[in-house]
């Protein structure tokens, strides 16, 4: 299996009374809470740590895309994977953005995506998220009535303009271009493989299995919630008539790796309570524009609601979050041991590991990464080895040539600067 | 309620439509709470005809091509033409309003006389309508009623939404509750297709061409729509009026359907043409 790791990129300096003092970390989070000086410390403490856990042998590095949120400020995943690509190699790129329904025209994704994977050298992953309500409806203003519709457009036209050879016409209910031809093309043959960050809708399912999509669960709610997610994807691959390959499916988990297992709750344990208690804090009034999921899944969704509707859950302490499978913590041997089970009971061929949340400083979340990429990653990779990975990008080490990365300061004193 | 489906755009998607009581034909567009069968309509259709459609526009066939209020003012124009409806009074609330309006700027021939209950299409981003897309069922209740918990916000979709929440939709009367609240989620869908993300869409290029007879009904106190927006209408609409009710936010129909059938009646005896 492949094992990635995931950054969020999250404002790690938010008030700890944030909760009480305001009504939503996402949408319309108090611009005043914001300094630019500790941004550019995070951002590029951010691309460090992608940076060390590609160099440390993770698969893959994933970034996202996220709108006037404060646990997540990465709104261009396109400007991370730019830089990434360049300070990388032989790791995939995995950018779990872009929200291609956003985008007018979505050409723009499908030349951005291409010069990823010229730069990169066929290292990307193209992400196709929907987009939660909170950023496409109320950040964007797109209208939720529609968006589903328009997702669909954006996702053909995005193909066809990878894949088609020729100058063509596109006539579509939401984009009407006379001429698409985008240049750059992408190096990846016919197209980089395509992952769709879902949250559980019943349509999405169907919609990633029949376009051999790969369908990647990403929430917070841990391997518990996930494993009744991943069941409906593959009973619906069951009805379908289609393989259940692993690699078509991914899984996000929190994991935190330490020497011992009462070092695990000294370090990680106040972060893990900050991440959920205080800043997974949106106002419910954001959480589902109208229109925004379809009628059947509204009634699947109701007829599932089992606690009280609309109600905060309750704060958790580390144990709870540990128990709830939202965390997976512990010494290595013991993580390895819980993201197989994950691994198998879920058939999922991809986990993504968030490595970082909330408030974890970079010293520890360079440890965790570290811990991680050293002593968990290398003794999971032969779990689901007899399946082949069809969703991974093909790197075209044979088409590329490799040379030593150039470095502008030799060169320039080279030059007698 | 008896209701039939009147297929429109060329038989490629159908209305559904209520049409109760007796007497002439009078034409009623909803708002974004949706059709609730109230006493005011109750009240009109014992000297009225009252027709009136479900908005189309999500969760059925006439999602794939309606995109806009323009798509929608012709499905319209169809409905009337198929019912055979001419010289009829029109009356919209809310949202109904606002595309009521849209109609009569675009036939103004065809509307007896105009009535419009807060009618939403304007937007000052310094006196904002509320979001009703943003708030939870609770502010919700709190803004569109004066007495969220009076006799008219319990006979709302609001209240049956709270009572599922509260018996859970397993439970026999939860369950009953789930459709109704997923019938309340299509309309709300439909509204925002119309109204997302505020509810400007060019209304005022092209109001003055009404050329009905206009009546405002607004709530002294509507915090959804506030009551400075019948500005617009009035500047708007040659020869408009308005009629304050007092004691009535945004719901000015359940919360005091006897006031509104009074100025629906002087506006309909008055306003002929």
């Amino acid at each position: 299996m492949k094992l990635e790791m995931f950054h969020l990129h999250p404002y790690r300096d938010l008030p700890q009374d944030f909760d009480e003092k305001y009504r939503s970390v996402w949408v319309d989070v108090p611009s005043h809470l914001f300094d630019p000086v500790k941004a550019h410390q995070m951002y590029n403490d951010t691309l460090d740590e992608l940076e060390y856990a590609a160099s440390l042998g993770f698969d893959g590095i994933c970034v996202n895309e996220h709108h006037q949120n404060a646990y997540g400020y990465m709104p261009s995943p396109n400007l991370m994977a730019a830089s990434l690509a360049r300070r990388t190699a032989n790791t995939a790129l995995i950018v779990m953005g872009n929200s291609i329904a956003l985008y007018n025209p979505p050409t723009r994704v499908a030349e951005e995506m291409a010069m990823l994977d010229c730069i990169s050298g066929g290292r990307l992953v193209a992400g196709f998220p929907t987009g939660t309500s909170m950023d496409t409806n109320y950040a964007y203003g797109s209208n939720p009535a529609q968006l589903r519709e328009k997702y669909y457009e954006a996702s053909d036209l995005i193909i066809r303009a990878w894949t088609d050879p020729d100058v063509f016409a596109w006539d579509g209910r939401f984009n009407q271009l006379r001429y698409v031809n985008i240049w750059p093309r992408p190096m990846q043959q016919p197209h980089p493989p395509i992952w769709v960050p879902g949250a559980g809708s019943i349509e999405t399912w169907e919609w990633c299995l029949r376009k051999e999509f790969n369908y990647a669960y990403l929430s917070y709610s841990g391997f518990k919630r996930g494993k009744q997610v991943l069941d409906g994807f593959w009973n619906k691959a069951d009805e379908m008539g289609i393989e259940k390959n692993p690699y078509q499916a991914g899984f996000l988990q929190l994991v935190m790796t330490g020497e011992s297992e009462s070092e695990v709750e000294e370090k990680y344990g106040e972060h893990a309570e900050y991440f959920f208690n205080k800043m997974l804090h949106v106002y419910p009034g954001f959480g589902d524009a109208p229109g925004y999921r379809t009628l059947d899944t509204i009634r699947a969704g109701l007829l599932a609601q089992t606690g009280r509707f609309g109600d905060r859950p309750p704060r958790s302490t580390w144990k709870d979050l540990v128990e709830n499978g939202n965390i997976v913590a512990g010494t290595p041997d013991q993580v390895v041991e819980q993201l197989e089970q994950v691994a198998k009971d879920l058939n999922v061929g991809h986990l993504m590991l968030l490595c970082q949340i909330g408030s974890m400083p970079h010293d520890l979340t360079m440890e965790n990464i570290r811990l991680t990429a050293t002593r968990v990653v290398p003794n999971l990779r032969h779990v689901h080895a007899e399946f082949e990975d069809r969703w991974w990008p093909s790197f075209h080490s044979d088409r590329i040539e490799q040379r030593p990365m150039f470095q502008p300061q030799v060169a320039a004193q080279q030059a007698g600067a | 309620m008896p209701s039939k489906q009147v297929p429109v755009a060329d038989g490629r998607y159908e209305v559904q439509v209520v049409e109760e009581g007796s007497g002439p034909p009078l034409l009623f567009l909803h708002g974004i709470s949706g059709l609730q069968w109230s006493p005011f309509l109750d009240e009109l259709a014992a000297s009225h005809t009252v027709i009136a459609p479900h908005h189309p526009g999500f969760g059925d066939a006439s999602q794939e091509e309606l995109d806009t209020v323009h798509d929608l003012v012709y499905a319209y124009l169809d409905l009337v033409e198929a019912l055979d409806l001419r010289d009829v009074p029109l009356l919209g609330h809310s949202l109904g309003g606002m595309i009521a309006t849209e109609l009569a700027a675009t036939q103004p021939e065809r509307f007896s006389s105009l009535v419009l209950f807060a009618p939403m299409g304007f937007f000052h981003a310094d006196e904002p309508t509320f979001d009703f897309f943003a708030c939870t069922p609770r502010e919700m209740a709190a803004a569109f009623f004066v007495d969220p918990t009076g006799a008219a916000a319990q006979s709302s979709g609001e209240a049956g939404l709270m009572r599922m929440v509260q018996a859970g939709a397993r439970s026999e009367e939860g369950s009953a509750l789930v459709e109704t609240y997923v019938e309340r989620a299509k309309t709300l869908a439909t509204a925002a297709k119309y109204l997302w993300p505020l509810p400007n869409r060019g209304l005022w290029k092209r109001i003055h061409r009404v050329s009905s007879p206009t009546t405002l009904v607004w709530g002294r106190q509507d915090r959804v729509v506030p009551p400075s927006y019948a500005q617009d209408f009035l500047d708007g609409i040659a020869g408009a009026r308005v009629q304050w009710i007092e004691d009535a936010s945004h719901e000015v129909l359940l919360e005091q359907p006897g006031a509104c059938l009074e100025a629906v009646r002087a506006a309909l005896d008055a306003g002929a043409r």
